[in-house]
This record gives C-alpha cells, structure tokens and sequence, in this order.
C-alpha cells in the first residue's frame, strides 16, 4: 500500500496533458516543518520551525521549493528563498528525490541575490513533506540546513521491555507499538506518542503522550531527554506511569531512545521511521 | 404450495409388520423403502460409513430431539446443554458450538440451513441416516464432518392415526396427534399436531425456580401426490418453543444462581416442495424449500447473582433452497449424478448488551481507575446499552457432479463440485452515554476534574467470499461373500463456511469505549468479527460385512482427517462479554469405527458401536500460549453404545409381545479447553425399557440414566469464572401409543 501511494505522483507523471500548465498536473503543498542549522564556522547548531512550500509540475519532472521565512544566523533577518526547476526523479528505494545539479544563487526576497549562493541542495519528498539538505552561503557565514518533518512517526521495530524490580523475569518485548515525536523547536520541547503503550502482560494498553521533554539539535539530528514526565491519556495526568530516564536520539531515519516507566520498567526501543522503502 | 404426492425411489421388497419388530434395530437398508434422491438406494452398498436408525429404534431408544442419537452413533455426538438453539455437534473430532455447524441436516431431503433449527422434537420419523465423513461435494457447506438425514412418515406409505401420549421425571409430558391418509391411489394427506412441556430438573437458587422449563408444540403438514409422471411431495413444518435453558452452575459455588432473566423463544416454519420426474432415462428432482427463523436469547451472561450484563439476540431471518439434481447410467456400468444448488439467507438480528451496575464498576470503572487512582471516574448511569445492529445477506450457488464406475466387483466413484458463496453483513454499533472524572487530592478529596461524553454511532459493511472446489474420490471392492459385503477407501474434501461473528461487537464497541477513555482498542473490527472456511480432507477405509445370513453385521473404519483454518470458539481476555471464533491454525484427528448387529436368534438382537478419536492440535497459538500437540476440546476421544433386546412373544388378544431393552451409552474423556486443563473423564449411562405391545397400542415404562451418573455436558469460562452444565439426572416415564 505504501508503495502503491508513494508511486502514484509517479503514474501521474506519464499521464499526458496538452496544456503544461493544467493544475490538475501541479500539486502544490505547504508544510509546517523544523530546521537544523549549523554554522559551518564554528559548529553551532540551532534549530527553528520552518515552514515549507513546494510545487511539483509532473509533466516536467521539476520541483520549486519556496521557504518563505528563513533566518540563517540567530541574529539575521528572516528573508525568503526560493528555487525553481529542480530535476525530480525516483526509485523503487528512495521515492521521489531532487538534487541541484550545480551551485546556483537562489531568489531571495523575490530575486536572484549574488550574496547567496547554494553549494548543494538535495533531498526526497516524504508524507508530503520535504527532507531536505542544503548548503548555502550568505552574508551572515555558510550553514547547512537539515528540513525534516516536525511530526515524526517511527513504527514497530523493536521495543523491549525489563522490569527492573525481578531481574529474573524474561525481557517483555514488542514489536507493534508505533512513536510519534512531535518537535517544536521554539519551545525547544518535543512530545512522544504512543497508542498503544503496554510495557507489561497485565498492563492493559493505553494512549500515553510524554509532553515536555527536552529537544536539543546535534551535527547528526536531535537529543530527547527528559526526567519526573507525567504521562498524559485524553489530556488526564497518569501520576502512576511517571516517566525517568528518558534519553533519545532521531537521526535521519531511526530513533532510538529509551526510559524507564513507574520506576519498574525499563523501556528500549529501535525503530525505523515510516519508510517507503522495503 | 399445493401439495402434491411423492413416490418412494425404490421398494426392494415391501416390510411386514413382523419384519419391522425384528428389524428392530440400528438396521441396513437392503428391506426399507428409499426416499434418499442423491444417495444409494443401500447405504451399506456405498463407500460411506454410515449409520441407520428405524422408527422402531427411535421409539425404542426414547429418542425425542436430535440429541437423542449421539453416541448411538460411533463418533458422534451431540451434548444436552444451554437451550434449543445450542445445537452442538461434533463427529471425528470435528465440531462447532456457534456459528456455521460441521454436520449438515436434512429433513425429506431439504436442508436445514440453520444449525440453531436443528434440535426439535422428533416424532412420527421414518428413519434417520447419519452418514459420517465429508459430504461436502454432493450436500456442500457445512457438511465437511458428515450428514444427518431425517424421512418423516409418508402417507402413501402408511395410513391411520397415530396418538402419543407419555408422562416422566420432572413433570415432563408430551402428547401428540397424526392422521394418514390416501385421499386416493395417488394422494395422500397427513396432518400432525404435538404439545410438549416439562417443568425442568435445575433449579436457579436466586429465585427458587427451576430454569430448564420448556414449553413447546409442533405441527406438520405432508401431501404426497403420485400420478405416475411426475412424483411431488410438500411438506410444511412450524415449530413454536418456549424454554429457559442455560442452567449453567458455577464452579466456585456449585450452584446454579444467576439474577438476570434467561430464555430461548422460538418460532419457526418451513416448507420444502420436491418434485421428480423423467426426462427420457434421466432422472431429474428439484428440492425446494423456504424457511423461516423468528427467535430471541435473552441472557444473564455473567450467569451470577451479581448485576454484571445481560445479552439479547433477537433475529428474524428467511432462507430460500433450490437443488436441481439429474440422475443417469449408461449400460449396468455407469452411473452419473449431477446438480446445481443454489440458496439465499437473509438476517436481522438486534443485539443490544445491557452492563448493570456491577458490570460498569468491575469492567470498566474498576479497569480504568485501576491504572489512574488519581483521576477516578464514575460512569453517570448505572446502565449502560451497548446496542448492536446487525443485517446479514448471504447467497451460494454451486455446481457438482458425480461418476460410479463398475468393474466386476469393483466400483470407482469420483465427483466434485464448485462452490461460490457470499456474505455481506452491515452494521450498526451505537452507544450514548458518558461519565464524570474526578480528581483526587492528597487529602483524599475528590472534585470534578471533568465529564466526559460516550456517543459512538458505527455503521459499516464488510463482506466476504468463498469459491471452494471439493473433489472426492473412492473405491468400493464388493467381496465375494453370500451376503452383500465389501470393503472401501475413500478421499474427499470438506468445507465449513466462513462468516462473521456478530457476538463480538459488542466486545469491539466496549472497546471503542475504552479508547475514548485513554486506553488502547484492543481489537481490528475487519479482523475478529470475521473468520475464514474450515478446510478438511478426510481419508477413509472401511468395510460392511454381513455374515451367517445377516445376522451379523459389522462396519468397521479407520479415518483419518486433516483440518486447517480450525474454527474454534473461544472467550477472549477475562473481562470482556461475548466469545469469538478463531481460525485455530491446523488440526488433524484420527480413529477408528465399529458397529456390529447380531441376532443370534430370532427373539434377541444385539448392538454394539464405538468411536475413537485423537484429534490434536497440529498448530495452534492464540497469541498469548501455544496449544500445539493438545487435544482439541469438546471433541469426545471415545463414543461407545451397546444395546440389547429380547422379545418375548405372549400371542394373545390383549398383548403381542414384551419387548425388553437395556442400553449403555459412554462418552469421554473430553476436554473442555485448549490447554486440556480440565475434562470430562469417560462416563456411561445405562437405559432400560419394557414395551407391552399389541397391534394397535403399546405402553412403554422406560428409564434413563437409571444409575443416576453425575457427569457434565458443557463447561466454559466467562470473566475468569468457570461455569459448567450437569447432565441429565436419572429419569423415568411412560409412553403409550396407539395406533388405529
């Protein structure tokens, strides 16, 4: 089914028009993302929510990306970037990818700025959201930017569960809990949301969200770390499943983290986030 | 319909009066006359193994309902438990207690399509076959563990009146009245009326009543109508039952003591019009029947004196059968058979489950403020209508066929047939309710945090469809003995529809109930509310052999069956209200058969059959344990009858004969789970009879059970409470039949 839906901009693209600029051959999508920025001159990381727009024209295998509001450096004013034209293509393993073929100056604040200039540029469309990678220089210093998703959703994998008070006892594990992070880098928080939380036999499953934890950017992705959460179900306060320990990283498409819940069981998970590729 | 008038298939010889007493028994075919139109004119003649029961066995053995001939036949059996509608029927380790049944029913050829019909009282009955084994290529759905045939008295084959009267144990009396009649050579008429009641054995001790009433009358009308061309019989039936059922004691407690109102109404009627004729040498029939089910379960279903929930099942539905069936040979070598069936069912059924105070505290309050003691919640009424909706249409056709091949003494038989059937089933689950949460401080005090609604309004369809192909294939080899014997082999492939299990959404709207409080759904309605085709393939080799002129006649087969997609019925999780049908994965059952009549002189008669049977869960994981190797529950390992009768002939006026009778029935050791935890060990019952008789009227004094066995015929688990129900205690009574 995933392929199925993620092939069917690829059906659209043979499908033939006579005017190129049919909107039934266009789509155009706006999504509220987060950026990780790195100052190439020191290393400094940063992280703000972004949003994102891009236009894809399936006649011509091309994409337009437009970022209305982005601020490089912490002190900069926000300007608008966009970019026209870029090649689209796809596989069975990575779906639908883009990539500047050279460095170009992008439109800034509506025209083309010679003191911007883009190194490089790639990246795929996924859950119609963009992943992206670029690297740009600007007046400000050279950053790179990392686009992902603020709604990150990891299934499955593996979850393994030990309880701390019977060492004896044989790991409880799982493998059909799903993870969402939400990430909202303004408040530098992130929450986690699982549907079906059951981390012993006799716990009966529940919809828990750990809110409040802490989100911190590195080179490679995100930190999420987080002690005393109380867990929350339809917005009531779960004081018996508090939740320790929480540590976490997202990179690129795995999330690992663990935590220890009630004081009793000590949760790890690994999981993949939803991918295309099988 | 009209009625009109059925010719009998094929007389062999006509049957005295004389013949009929000493062909007293569980008897072969060779003398009875044949209304079976896809079958053998002789059973015994056949790669089947089978088994007979005249009218005199039925009236001999008190055989009142279907239930009556379990373990008479080997491997077969049928437990007294719950109500009418509780037909559960299990052959060779095959079996189903809800839902689609393994054995098919037939009455005058017509086919009963709901298992919760098959039990009614029998009366004024021909004869009852019970062929055991896949029937599934000739009689299709259904019929993967065998067929139970009835015939009903014909009245061109038998004229006069006919009065029942009989009184037992437990204030239990049944009267019923039938007329025969040749309205001329070729018509005849029949009309029959009865009246059943008993006021039960079992007491509910919450209100000092017993809970196995019955109240019940029967009726049919046959006319049978032969011209000479064309043969047509219509038979129309209606059955109204009333009973309370389900003394269903508790473990714990040993008693039976449940508050909620239980009973089983029941009003149903069916025709059946069968028509044959010639088409040249082409033998063609058509069976035709619409039936009609109008009932209502009403349950305490946590059968406690606690108000935890009650069920209702209310259901009208209406089916329609059509069998087109072509008969033909070609020289004395082959023979041929082929058909076309098709049917349709309709279904409403209103399935509200009610939660009673306890059962809002304990299953859901109690689950709930168990994991968050800091924000209670209280369910604002103290019942909650979780209210089920269902309408479900399904239809089939099918297309079979069937060759004998002869050669010498041998005869080859293959057929196959192709079945396609379809269920579509909507539904609608609502529920309008809502509860308060609290908060609780530190100081122990509790304020209103908030109130939270409960409004589910689901509507939905699902469907399914099933296209089987079921081929069989045997080999008869007639041994060159005075009396008919031979001995066979036979390969054939069964089928149990698929379906769904509406008794589970009520577990899936509890849930959705659950999820709006925070916890998880624990079900996928499109995975537990449907369940797949049972799927078996049975090899078989046996033999009949008659010997010293026939009075010794013995069957014997070995069987052995391979099942996968098992449907079993099971109980979810403790805390949850209904059971769900699962396809268990693969089972396999194997065993042995044995029956022998003797008449060793022309006064006494001996029967005798046995069963086996170890039927084992290949595989089988639930999920939460493994129950791979374990017996499959509530499929017996051991089936046995031995009967014996001697008549004693007085010749006078006032009295023929004395006829005396004692049988033994067994059966056990079952299982009643899959962990093969807890089971019925092997018990026997030992029945006696004396039958005065004369030509015109006969008193029986009978007793069952006479020893007074204590054993149980049902056992489940229900929220973590083990409930069973006993058998029948030891009963006595008096049947007298007159017949002018």
């Amino acid at each position: 089914m995933k392929k199925l839906l993620f092939f069917l901009p690829l059906v659209l693209l043979f499908l033939t028009s006579c005017e190129s600029s049919d909107p039934k051959n266009e789509v155009t999508v706006n999504a509220f993302q987060v950026n990780r920025i790195i100052n190439t001159a020191d290393n400094s990381i940063r992280m703000t929510n972004c949003q994102y727009a891009y236009r894809v024209d399936y006649i011509t295998a091309t994409i337009d990306i437009t970022i209305p509001s982005l601020k490089l450096a912490e002190t900069d004013e926000s300007v608008s970037f966009a970019v026209t034209g870029l090649k689209l293509s796809s596989s069975s393993k990575t779906g639908l990818t883009y990539k500047a073929s050279a460095p170009f100056t992008p439109v800034i604040n509506g025209k083309e700025d010679s003191k911007y200039s883009v190194t490089s540029l790639s990246g795929i469309i996924f859950n119609n959201e963009l992943k992206l990678n670029l690297e740009i220089s600007s007046p400000s210093g050279t950053f790179k930017v990392f686009a992902s998703e603020s709604d990150a959703i990891y299934s499955f994998g593996n979850t393994v569960i030990t309880n701390l008070r019977d060492v004896n006892a044989d790991p409880f594990k799982r493998e059909d809990i799903a993870y969402v992070f939400s990430l909202d880098p303004s408040k530098k928080t992130a929450s986690l949301f699982i549907a079906n939380a059951k981390f012993a036999t006799l716990m009966p499953e529940i919809a828990m969200t750990f809110s409040g934890l802490t989100l911190e950017p590195t080179a490679t992705g995100y930190k999420i770390t987080g002690t005393d959460v109380i867990p929350t179900s339809n917005n009531i306060p779960y004081q018996k499943y508090i939740i320790t320990d929480f540590n976490g990283t997202l990179e690129n498409d795995k999330v690992n983290f663990s935590f220890v819940c009630a004081g009793t069981f000590k949760v790890d998970v690994t999981a993949t986030m939803n991918s295309v590729t099988e | 319909m009209l009625s009109t008038i059925v010719n009998i298939h094929a007389f062999a010889s006509p049957v005295t009066d004389n013949q009929f007493n000493r062909i007293d028994s569980i008897l072969s075919l060779k003398e009875v006359s044949i209304t079976a139109i896809k079958q053998g004119s002789n059973l015994q003649n056949e790669a089947i193994s089978s088994t007979t029961l005249s009218s005199k066995n039925i009236e001999r053995l008190n055989i009142n309902s279907t239930n009556g001939i379990s373990e008479i036949v080997p491997n077969f059996y049928i437990p007294e438990y719950g109500s009418r509608m509780t037909s559960s029927i299990y052959v060779r380790g095959l079996g189903a207690r809800i839902d689609q049944p393994v054995v098919g029913l037939n009455v005058d050829n017509i086919p009963i399509l709901n298992k919760d019909n098959y039990d009614f009282n029998l009366l004024d009955i021909s004869r009852i076959e019970m062929l055991r084994g896949s029937q599934s290529t000739l009689f299709g759905r259904n019929t993967m563990g065998g067929l139970i045939n009835i015939y009903t008295l014909s009245p061109l084959n038998y004229q006069g009146l006919r009065i029942l009267a009989q009184y037992s144990s437990g204030n239990t009396y049944q009267a019923a009245v039938s007329y025969y009649t040749k309205i001329n050579d070729n018509l005849g008429f029949s009309i029959l009326g009865s009246y059943y009641s008993t006021d039960g054995f079992f007491k509910n001790i919450y209100n000092n009543e017993n809970c196995d009433w019955e109240h019940s009358g029967n009726g049919r009308i046959k006319l049978s109508w032969n011209p000479g061309k064309v043969k047509v019989e219509n038979t129309f039936s209606f059955s109204i039952s009333r009973q309370g059922g389900y003394p269903y004691e508790y473990v714990e407690t040993k008693e039976i003591n449940y508050n909620d109102t239980c009973f089983y109404r029941r009003n149903n009627f069916n025709d059946g019009l069968t028509i044959r004729w010639n088409i040249k040498d082409i033998e063609m029939s058509s069976i035709s029947s619409f039936q009609y089910l109008d009932d209502n379960m009403t349950l305490d279903q946590d059968f406690l004196p606690i108000p935890y929930f009650t069920l209702t099942q209310s259901r009208k539905e209406y089916a329609l059968t059509q069998d087109l069936i072509a008969k033909g040979k070609v020289g004395n070598k082959y023979k041929w058979l082929g058909g076309l069936f098709g049917f349709y069912k309709d279904t409403d059924m209103n399935a509200p489950v009610t939660f009673l105070d306890a059962g809002i505290e304990k299953l859901i309050e109690h689950n709930r403020n168990d994991i968050n003691p800091n924000y209670p919640i209280r369910w604002d009424e103290r019942e909650l209508l979780l209210n089920s909706i269902f309408n479900n249409t399904s239809f089939g056709i099918a297309a079979y066929h069937q060759s004998d091949y002869k050669i010498g003494r041998w005869k080859f038989s293959a057929g196959i047939r192709f079945d396609y059937e379809k269920s579509i089933l909507k539904y609608n689950s609502n529920c309008d309710s809502g509860y308060t949460i609290y908060k609780v401080d530190d100081d122990k005090s509790a304020e209103v945090f908030r109130n939270d609604p409960v409004i589910i309004d689901d509507s939905g369809s699902l469907s399914k469809s099933f296209l089987q192909i079921l081929p069989k294939f045997s080999v008869l080899y007639n041994l060159p003995m005075q009396s008919p014997s031979n001995i066979f082999m036979s390969i054939s492939k069964g089928y149990k529809a698929g379906g769904f299990n509406t008794q589970m959404f009520s577990d899936v709207l509890q849930q959705k109930i659950m999820s709006i409080m925070g916890l998880s759904a624990k079900y996928n309605v499109d995975d537990i509310v449907g369940y797949k085709p049972e799927i078996s393939w049975t090899y078989e080799v046996g033999t009949h052999i008659e010997c010293l002129d026939r009075k010794i006649q013995t069957d014997i087969s070995l069987f052995y069956i391979d099942c996968t997609n098992q449907q079993l019925t099971v109980f979810p999780d403790g805390t949850t209200t209904g059971r769900i049908m699962t396809n268990a994965g693969k089972s396999r059952s194997l065993g042995a058969e044995i029956a022998i009549k003797m008449l060793p002189t022309k006064h006494c008669e001996l029967n005798a059959s046995y069963g086996y049977t170890n039927a084992k869960f290949n595989e089988f994981n639930n999920g939460k344990s493994d129950f791979s190797g374990n017996y499959v529950p509530y499929a017996p390992q051991n089936t046995l009858f031995v009967g014996t009768v001697y008549t004693l002939d007085i010749n006078a006026d006032w009295l023929e004969n004395i006829i005396f009778d004692a049988n033994v029935r067994g059966v056990g050791r079952i299982y009643w789970d899959e962990a093969n935890t807890i089971a019925q060990p092997f018990y026997a019952l030992l029945g006696i009879s004396v039958k005065f008789a004369h030509k015109k009227f006969s008193l029986q004094l009978w007793g069952e059970n006479i020893t007074g066995t204590k054993y149980n015929t049902f056992y489940f688990v229900s929220m973590s409470n083990a409930f069973l129900q006993r058998g029948n205690k030891a009963r006595f009574g008096a049947t007298l039949r007159i017949t002018i």
